[in-house]
């Protein structure tokens, strides 16, 4: 981190209340809605509490967590968020990897093929999950109607359990990938033009040349970009809201939907808080192991 | 590339983005054709490439005039547009004072209150939705706008973007104005916000985005229906049977045509907020 220390003088009183006072509003803001909650999520998760009878709130232990060992709803989104997050990133990565270096050059007209491919990000999740409901749709939908004109299908696509979360990822990589877009681009820009030109003289392929120079410069952008799919596609709640239920089957039931419905709708909130803890405690594992193996690889290159 | 592309590479590299651009942009496409067709009509070019042209009848708006009168879509719209931007602009003045402070003035346990905004960039919004829930509840800001507004004012991501931005600027800005005897709030908002325009910007389009598209957070803090903000408007569009799909392409339409406006106008700075993000470190 780049905290430079400047100046060996102290501060002045007058300049530390400033500080402080800058600061205030925001660490207060923090503590309430964030760090508070944070707390609130582990106390909950230990109580039968219910946002309806405040009342008879008690202590249970680790009873809430007992029953999610059991609950195989709770099983299967687990298995159904990691399922999603191992097709989803992959997916979008190579998505936005190969849109960056379609649009990495400098011809006319280049900046309206970058909107294009960025649009889908800014439309919202509701928005997108509508529109490819139509789409999926396996009586009149637009893909079994385009696909049934040259005689292919028809599919059930969302009403399948074996297909539903994989039609989900392939809108959700099209909706995200223009984000990985831009992030590559910039890190494709920052290679040196002189690089692949003097492995051009030694007579490198084009394919070579993109394993040698175009992999290794965009190797942090890379690690950076596959941590914020991961975070984001394990949060995955709107598409299977919006367009399955979670179901057929539950097989599009994820974590953060069970959440919703168990704290919120069901109004079970130390149950759902306790889902929540579990949630939280995988993603800070992923984000940890996934430092820990970059920094593994960074050593072995040194 | 040093050496100049022949006409037939370029031409080639041209057919290749657009069939590419065209795989990708077939929903939106088909969306907005959509939305100036009857049902008949959407249905009838379904199986063919006419699907993705659109038709215009007598009246080309006639499903935009329909949602618009089946649904408080316009009214919804207005409410969000409104507590986002009474959101956003007190966002922007907590969040870069804050980033300010812990990039440009000394004082004490700046450290710690750094480690901790960093580390409570970790939390996932998943994690705390119940509780938060439940304070708003107490603060019975339930049904309000207020419940949408105050979880979203403190952004630890958006504090640590401007406090890269301030860190970035010379010091011999301030020098000048301290041996002036300038107080901190002067020195802040005359000399350092005019320098740092560019991330202003770039938070409004993040935080804009992310609001005006936020769903599940406003189905819990929201149950009146006059209250409705566009996304929730929207979904309730969906979910009345039997669907129309020529009012639900308009809606889809509609809804999109602010984001896209303020995308498109501010699309550098959004484009420098992602890079910016990404890049560092």
């Amino acid at each position: 981190m780049g905290a430079k220390k400047k100046g060996q003088k102290k501060a002045s009183l007058k300049e530390s209340q400033a500080g402080l006072a800058f600061v205030a509003p925001a660490m207060i803001l923090l503590f309430i809605f964030l760090f508070i909650p944070f707390l609130m999520t582990l106390g909950y998760s230990f109580t039968n509490y219910n946002i309806l009878k405040p009342d008879a709130t008690e202590f249970v232990g680790l009873k809430n967590f007992v029953k999610l060992t059991k609950d195989t709803v709770f099983h299967k989104s687990i298995l159904n968020t990691f399922l999603f997050v191992i097709m989803v990133v992959p997916l979008q990565m190579g998505m936005g990897l190969g849109l960056a270096m379609l649009i990495n050059r400098k011809t006319k007209g280049i900046t309206a093929y970058r909107m294009a491919f960025f649009a889908p990000t800014v439309l919202s999740l509701v928005v997108v999950s509508i529109l490819w409901s139509f789409i999926y749709n396996p009586n009149n939908g637009l893909l079994n109607s385009l696909l049934g004109s040259v005689g292919i299908g028809p599919f059930k696509f969302l009403n399948d359990p074996h297909t539903a979360m994989f039609c989900i990822v392939v809108l959700s990589a099209w909706q995200g990938c223009g984000f990985q877009m831009m992030v590559f681009l910039s890190g494709l820009q920052d290679i040196p033009e002189h690089l692949y030109e003097a492995a051009a003289l030694d007579g490198a392929t084009r394919f070579q040349q993109f394993l040698h120079i175009t992999i290794p410069g965009l190797k942090n952008i890379t690690t950076f970009i596959a941590l914020s799919i991961v975070v984001s596609a394990f949060q995955l709640i709107v598409q299977p809201m919006m367009m399955t239920g979670g179901g057929p089957q539950n097989s599009t039931m994820t974590i953060v939907y069970m959440i919703y419905q168990t704290g919120f709708k069901y109004n079970q909130t130390g149950y759902g808080s306790a889902m929540a803890l579990v949630f939280t405690v995988m993603v800070l594992l992923i984000t940890i192991l996934q430092n820990r193996l970059t920094s593994a690889v960074d050593e072995e290159e040194r | 590339m040093v050496k100049k592309q022949t006409k037939g590479q370029k031409i080639r590299a041209y057919l290749i983005l657009t069939v590419v651009a065209l795989l990708f942009m077939f929903p939106l496409v088909w969306m907005i054709a959509s939305s100036f067709k009857n049902d008949a009509q959407i249905f009838g070019d379904i199986s063919s490439i006419r699907a993705f042209w659109p038709t215009f009848n007598k009246e080309p708006f006639f499903n935009y005039k329909s949602v618009v009168a089946k649904l408080p879509l316009l009214s919804s719209m207005l409410h969000s547009i409104l507590y986002i931007f009474v959101t956003i602009t007190l966002s922007l003045i907590i969040n870069s004072m804050a980033g300010y402070a812990l990039a440009r003035i000394r004082f004490p346990k700046k450290k710690l209150i750094m480690t901790a905004i960093l580390a409570v960039m970790i939390i996932p919004t998943q994690t705390v939705m119940l509780p938060q829930f439940s304070i708003i509840y107490k603060l019975h800001c339930t049904n309000s706008y207020l419940g949408l507004i105050l979880p979203a004012l403190a952004n630890p991501m958006y504090i640590y973007l401007f406090r890269q931005q301030f860190l970035g600027i010379p010091e011999s800005i301030e020098e000048a104005a301290k041996l002036d005897g300038a107080g901190q709030l002067r020195i802040f908002f005359q000399l350092f916000v005019p320098l740092a325009k560019p991330i202003y910007a770039t938070v409004t389009i993040l935080q804009f985005v992310l609001m005006w598209n936020d769903f599940v957070w406003p189905v819990m803090v929201i149950s009146d229906t006059k209250k409705q903000t566009v996304q929730m408007a929207l979904s309730s569009l969906f979910n009345i049977k039997p669907v129309n799909y020529g009012d639900v392409m308009a809606g889809l339409t509609i809804v999109t045509i602010p984001v896209l406006v303020l995308f498109l106008t501010l699309q550098k700075y959004y484009v420098a907020g992602i890079a910016s993000t990404g890049a560092k470190d």
